[in-house]
C-alpha cells in the first residue's frame, strides 16, 4: 500500500497579465506517494514548472487544495508555508539559484541553520554531503567561480541538507552538459534509492527514465500518468517511454 | 535620440518608487538651498527697505543742549553737500527706573523721545497698530513693536512712568517701528511722546538732552562726514553711525543664515550621494540591458545620455517643488525673525534664488550622474549578456571572521553583514549620508541646549552674573551719603556685592577716522565676583589698566599689552590693555575699567548700580520683594535674569529655524535609508527569492536588512559624535564671531546627545521596515527560467 505524501484537488492557477487572464493549470487532481521518483513532462507552456511551484508552496493557487500529508498547504499564510517548506521540501532549480555572494558551504548551511540548533553537527553533515557530491574542495568558492555542474551539485546538497520529505527539481539538468547531467541524475537516483521522494520536471527522455512514474501535462491538465514496472531496466524504460510519448505527439 | 528617450521613459516607469525618492531628496535639498540663498539675499533688504521708507538718519547724535547748540550743529550739517536732510532737535530722556504695566515692571529699558511727526519727512515712524496720526497726543505714548515680544500690549493700555513725584500715566495709542531700534537688541530703546510730551512728565531742568539725526544721500559717506564734523567741533555727546545700526540689525540673520548655510551644504551633499547611489544601482540592475543595447549599436555616450537625461528630467520636475517649499520656509524664517526684531511685514523676492537653485541643481545632478554612469561605459556586451551582472568577488581570506558563516553565527546578523559588504560603495555612501544627519542632530541638540542656558550661563555670553541689580534713581549729586551700601555689606545673605556703572568715553579722532563713543563698564571690586570671563589676558586691576571687547580690539587693531588712549572728563588718558572679553549684549564693543581709573580724573564720579549675588540658600524673589519694600521708592530693583527677556525673544526666532531644519534632516535620514533599502532589495531581488525558497521568512529577511542599516547608523554615530564634539564648537564660534562671540558659549549635554542615538536608530529601523515591506511581495517565481 503506497503512502500518500502530497495531494492536489481541483487545482487551478491563472495569471492576470493586466488585460487578459491566462489559465496555466486547469483543475489538476494528483497524488504523489512517498519514496516515489515522479517526473512531470509536457511541452513548453504546458504548466510543468507552475505545477511544481504550486505543489511546493512557492506559488499560491488560484483555487483548489494542496495537502502535504495532513497539512492543508493551500490555507497557510506565507510565513507558515515558509516554515513547512523549510522542513519538508528541498528545491533544486534549473538555474541553480545559489546566492552569488555566499560560498558553497554557506549556501548549503543557511537552510540548515534555519531549522536546527546543533550547528557543528550541521556543518559536519554539510561537509559530508559535499564530499559525497565531490565538491568539498570548493567549499570556500563562490558560485561564479565554478562550473554549472558543480553549482547544481551544491544546489542539491542545499536541497537535502535538512533531510526533507520531498525534493523537487525543476529541470535540474537543463543548463548542464551531458556528463554533468549524468552526475546530477545519478545523485537524484541514489537519493531515491535510499527512500527519498523526488518530483522532477524535465523534458528530456533520458532524465525521465530515472523515475518510476511519469505525469504528462498538456494545457494545464494531466493528460496521462505512466508507472514503470519496478523490475524494468533503464533501456526498457526508455523504449516504453518513447512509445508512450509518441502517442502524445511529443 | 528617440530610442534614448524611449529607454529613459521605460526606466522611469519601471522604477517609480526610486524616481519618487530621488525626486523627494532633490526637492528637500532644493528647499534648503533656495531658503539659504533667499535669506542670504534678503538679509540686508529688510534693513535697507526700512531705512529708505522711514527716511532714517545715518548719523544719530545725542547730546546735552547746554554743551552744544543744536541749531548750530544742524546748520553745519545742512551746509554739507553729502547731507540730504537734518532732523529737528528732539528732546529725549532716559529713564533710570522701569516703566510699570499692570503692576509689574517692564523688562525693557526706555528712552523717551519726542516725535515731531512724519511730515518732517525724516526719522519717520511706521505705525503697525493704531491710528495714523502726526504724533502722539498729550497723555499718549507710542511703543516700539519689539516690546510686544515680552508683554501683550494692546491699544488703550496704560503705562505708568515712575517719577520723583509719583507715577505718570500714559495711554498706548499706537505700536510703531523706527529704523534704528526695531531690533530689540538695542536696550534702552525709544518710546515716543508728542512734542512737549516730556515736559508734562519731567521738570524742565532735567530735559537737556536732545537727539539730532542726519540723513545722507549715500550711506557710504557716513564716516567721512562724521570725521569732518569732528575736526571742526569738539563734540562731547553720544553718536551712533549707520554701520552699527546695520550690524545690530543683521546679527540674527547672520546666525540663522550661517546655520542654514551649513545645513544646505549638507543637504546637497546627501542629495548627490543618493543620486550617485541610485545611478550606480540602476547600472548594476541594467547590466544585461546595457550589454544588449551596446550590442545593438548604442555608444557609451548614448548610454551615459540615458541616465543623465533621466535624472535631469527628475531634477527639473523635483526642484520646483523644493522651490515652493523654500518660498514658504523663507517666508516663515523672515516672519519669525522679523517678528522677533519688531520690524514690519516683508516680502522676499525669490525669483533670483529660484533661478540660481534650479540651474545649480541641474548642473550638480547632471555632473554627478555623468560621473557615476561612466561605469556603464566599461561594461562588455558579451560578459553582460552571458552573466547578466557584474562578476562577484570572493570573501575568502577576509581578515574579519565576522563576515564568515560559523556555527556560532547569528544567521540574521550574518546576512545583514553580507548585505553590508556586498555593495561596499553604497554602504559607504549611506554611511556618509548618515554621518551628516547625525552631525546635524548633534549640533541641533547641543546648540539648542546652549541657547536655552542663556540665563544660567550668562558670564560666557558676556553678561554680568548677579542675582539682583539695584540702581539709584536720582542724580548722584543729590545724595550726599550712600547708606545702601553699608546696609547691603552687613547683610549675611549676600554672597558678593559689586558696584558698577556704564561710562561713555570717546576714542579720539585719528586721520580719516572720526571720534567714536565707546561705552564701558566701571566697577569697584573684583570682576570675577560677577563671573566676568576674559577670553585672553586678565581683568584690569590698577587705575591705568583696561580690558576691551574683542570687537573693539579688532576694530582698533589693539591687543593685550598695547595702550589705548581714551577721551574722558575732558582729558586724554592712556590705559594699558590687560585683557579681551566677549559679550553678546554690546557685540563685544566697549571696555571694563576699575573705578579708580575714572576717579583719578574725576574724584566726584560715583557708581550707581549694585550687583548682588545671594548665598545659594537664599530665594531671589523673596529678597527682591524685601528690597522693593525697603528701598523701592529710591532705587530701581531688577532681577538680573529678567533683563535677558528681550534677547530671549530674538533667540527663540533662531531656535525656531534650527528646529525646523533639524526636522527636515530627520526626514532626509528617513528618505536616505528608505532609498538604500529599496536599492538593496531591487539589486538583491533574486537572492531574496532564493532565501525565501530555502525557508527564510520575510520577517527574517527584513531583520537582516535592518541589521545592515543599523550597523551603518551605529558606525555613523560612532564617527560623527566624537567628531562633532570637536567641530561643532568651532563651527559655532565662526558663525557667531560677527555677533561679537568669538567663543560661542557651547555647552555640551551628554544626555541630549545620547538621545540622538535612539532617535537615529529607531528612525533607521522604521525606515528599513517600511521600505522592506515590498519583500513580502517578492515571489520565488522569479527564480524560474521560462
Amino acid at each position: 500500500m503506497e503512502e500518500t505524501l502530497l495531494q492536489s484537488k481541483e487545482l487551478y492557477k491563472s495569471y492576470n497579465t493586466g488585460k487578459t487572464i491566462v489559465p496555466v493549470i486547469n483543475g489538476i487532481n494528483l497524488t504523489l506517494y512517498k519514496s516515489d521518483f515522479t517526473v512531470i513532462m509536457g511541452s513548453s507552456g504546458s504548466g510543468k514548472s507552475t505545477l511544481l511551484y504550486l505543489l511546493s508552496g512557492l506559488e499560491v493557487p488560484s483555487s483548489g487544495e494542496i495537502w502535504l500529508e495532513d497539512k492543508p498547504v493551500h490555507t497557510l499564510d506565507e510565513k507558515m508555508m515558509t516554515l513547512i517548506r523549510r522542513k519538508y521540501i528541498g528545491f533544486v532549480f534549473q538555474d541553480f539559484n545559489l546566492v552569488p555572494n555566499l560560498t558553497f558551504l554557506e549556501n548549503i548551511l543557511i537552510p540548515a541553520y534555519l531549522v536546527k540548533n546543533d550547528r557543528q553537527q550541521i556543518k559536519d553533515r554539510a561537509l559530508d554531503l559535499m564530499q559525497k557530491m565531490k565538491i568539498k574542495d570548493l567549499k570556500d568558492r563562490l558560485p561564479s567561480e565554478v562550473s554549472g555542474g558543480q553549482q547544481q551539485r551544491c544546489s542539491m546538497a542545499r536541497a537535502i541538507i535538512n533531510n526533507p520529505d520531498l525534493v523537487m527539481a525543476d529541470e535540474p539538468t537543463g543548463n548542464l552538459n551531458s556528463s554533468s547531467s549524468e552526475a546530477v541524475l545519478d545523485i537524484l537516483s541514489e537519493l531515491n534509492n535510499k527512500g527519498q521522494s523526488i518530483v522532477m520536471v524535465t523534458h528530456e527522455v533520458k532524465s525521465a527514465c530515472r523515475a518510476n512514474r511519469i505525469i504528462f501535462l498538456r494545457d494545464g491538465h494531466i493528460e496521462d500518468d505512466l508507472r514503470f514496472d519496478k523490475d524494468l531496466k533503464f533501456e526498457e524504460k526508455e523504449v516504453q517511454l518513447l512509445k508512450w510519448l509518441a502517442g502524445k505527439d511529443w | 535620440m528617440k530610442s534614448i528617450l524611449l529607454i529613459l521613459w521605460a526606466n522611469i516607469k519601471r522604477r517609480k518608487v526610486q524616481t519618487l525618492l530621488v525626486a523627494l531628496c532633490i526637492a528637500l535639498a532644493a528647499l534648503l538651498f533656495s531658503s539659504l540663498i533667499g535669506i542670504g539675499l534678503g538679509m540686508e533688504r529688510p534693513f535697507e527697505n526700512l531705512y529708505a521708507k522711514l527716511k532714517a538718519s545715518h548719523i544719530v547724535m545725542e547730546f546735552d543742549k547746554n554743551i552744544h547748540n543744536p541749531q548750530e550743529i544742524k546748520n553745519w550739517f545742512e551746509a554739507q553737500e553729502e547731507v540730504e536732510s537734518v532732523s529737528v532737535p528732539r528732546l529725549e530722556k532716559g529713564l533710570r527706573k522701569k516703566l510699570l504695566f499692570k503692576g509689574e515692571e517692564l523688562i525693557n529699558q526706555v528712552q523717551f523721545r519726542e516725535h515731531h511727526g512724519n511730515t518732517q519727512n525724516h526719522d519717520n515712524l511706521d505705525i503697525i497698530i493704531g491710528e495714523e496720526k502726526e504724533y502722539p497726543h498729550p497723555g499718549e505714548i507710542w511703543i516700539p513693536n519689539h516690546w510686544r515680544n515680552n508683554t501683550d500690549f494692546v491699544l488703550g493700555d496704560t503705562i505708568l512712568v515712575p517719577t520723583d513725584n509719583g507715577t505718570f500715566p500714559l495711554i498706548i495709542s499706537a505700536i510703531a517701528v523706527d529704523a534704528h531700534h526695531s531690533n530689540g537688541l538695542s536696550d534702552p530703546a525709544p518710546a515716543w511722546l508728542g512734542p512737549g510730551g516730556l515736559a508734562m512728565i519731567f521738570p524742565t531742568k532735567d530735559l537737556s538732552f536732545v537727539t539730532l539725526g542726519i540723513r545722507l544721500q549715500n550711506p557710504n559717506q557716513t564716516e567721512k562726514v562724521w570725521a569732518r564734523f569732528n575736526t571742526q567741533y569738539s563734540y562731547q555727546g553720544f553718536s551712533t553711525l549707520y554701520s552699527l545700526f546695520k550690524q545690530v540689525f543683521q546679527i540674527v540673520y547672520q546666525i540663522t543664515g550661517g546655520i542654514l548655510f551649513v545645513f544646505a551644504i549638507f543637504g546637497i551633499i546627501i542629495t548627490l550621494i543618493i543620486t550617485s547611489s541610485v545611478v550606480n544601482s540602476a547600472i548594476k540592475t541594467d547590466y544585461k540591458m546595457i550589454g544588449i543595447l551596446k550590442a545593438q549599436g548604442f555608444t557609451n555616450r548614448n548610454i551615459v545620455s540615458i541616465y543623465v537625461l533621466q535624472f535631469l528630467l527628475i531634477t527639473s520636475i523635483a526642484v520646483p517643488f523644493g522651490l515652493i517649499g523654500g518660498y514658504f520656509m523663507t517666508q516663515m524664517v523672515f516672519k519669525s525673525l522679523i517678528a522677533a526684531i519688531g520690524a514690519i511685514n516683508f516680502e522676499v523676492s525669490l525669483l533670483l534664488p529660484s533661478i540660481a537653485t534650479y540651474f545649480a541643481f541641474l548642473f550638480a545632478v547632471s555632473a554627478i550622474t555623468a560621473w557615476t554612469s561612466r561605469k556603464a561605459t566599461q561594461i562588455q556586451p558579451v560578459t553582460a549578456i552571458r552573466n547578466g551582472g557584474p562578476p562577484q568577488k570572493s570573501f575568502v581570506g577576509s581578515r574579519f571572521s565576522i563576515f564568515t558563516l560559523r556555527p556560532k553565527s547569528n544567521l540574521v546578523v550574518f546576512l545583514g553583514l553580507r548585505y553590508l559588504m556586498s555593495n561596499k560603495k553604497r554602504s559607504a555612501l549611506l554611511l556618509v549620508g548618515l554621518l551628516f544627519v547625525v552631525f546635524v542632530q548633534t549640533l541641533f541638540v547641543n546648540a539648542t541646549h546652549s541657547l536655552s542656558l542663556l540665563e544660567e550661563n550668562r558670564p560666557a555670553w558676556g553678561f554680568l552674573d548677579s542675582d539682583l541689580v539695584i540702581r539709584q534713581n536720582t542724580d548722584p549729586g543729590r545724595i550726599e551719603e550712600d547708606f545702601l551700601k553699608e546696609d547691603l555689606e552687613d547683610d549675611d545673605r549676600i554672597k558678593s556685592l559689586v558696584k558698577t556703572d556704564f561710562y561713555a568715553a570717546s576714542i579720539p579722532a585719528k586721520e580719516d577716522k572720526a571720534p567714536e563713543t565707546i561705552i564701558g563698564i566701571i566697577f569697584d571690586d573684583e570682576l570675577e565676583k560677577l563671573g566676568v570671563i576674559s577670553i585672553e589676558g586678565r581683568h584690569p586691576v590698577f587705575e591705568d589698566e583696561i580690558s576691551i571687547g574683542v570687537t573693539t580690539s579688532k576694530e582698533l587693531g589693539k591687543e593685550i599689552g598695547d595702550t589705548l588712549v581714551l577721551f574722558l572728563e575732558g582729558q586724554l588718558i592712556t590705559y594699558n590693555i590687560t585683557g579681551l572679553y566677549q559679550s553678546l549684549g554690546n557685540l563685544s564693543r566697549g571696555f571694563y575699567a576699575r573705578l579708580e581709573a575714572i576717579t583719578e580724573v574725576n574724584p566726584l564720579y560715583k557708581l550707581r548700580s549694585y550687583h548682588i549675588r545671594l548665598a545659594k540658600t537664599q530665594s531671589i524673589p523673596a529678597y527682591y520683594d524685601e528690597l522693593l519694600t525697603n528701598y523701592g521708592s529710591a532705587y530701581t530693583i531688577i532681577e538680573s535674569r529678567k533683563r535677558l527677556g528681550v534677547l530671549k525673544g530674538i533667540i527663540k526666532g533662531i531656535q525656531d529655524v534650527v528646529n525646523l531644519v533639524s526636522l527636515l534632516f530627520l526626514g532626509v535620514l528617513f528618505v536616505t535609508v528608505f532609498n538604500d533599502t529599496v536599492l538593496s532589495i531591487r539589486e538583491g531581488q533574486r537572492n531574496l527569492g532564493i532565501f525565501k525558497a530555502i525557508g527564510m521568512t520575510p520577517y527574517q529577511l527584513q531583520k537582516a536588512l535592518i541589521v545592515k542599516s543599523v550597523i551603518i547608523a551605529i558606525l555613523a554615530i560612532l564617527i560623527a559624535m566624537p567628531l562633532s564634539l570637536y567641530i561643532i564648537p568651532k563651527a559655532l564660534d565662526t558663525l557667531t564671531t560677527a555677533s561679537g562671540l568669538v567663543e560661542f558659549p557651547y555647552v555640551f549635554n551628554l544626555n541630549y546627545t545620547l538621545l540622538v542615538i535612539p532617535v537615529v536608530i529607531l528612525l533607521t529601523i522604521s525606515s528599513v521596515w517600511l521600505a522592506s515591506k515590498r519583500l513580502l511581495k517578492i515571489r520565488p517565481r522569479i527564480l524560474v527560467s521560462e
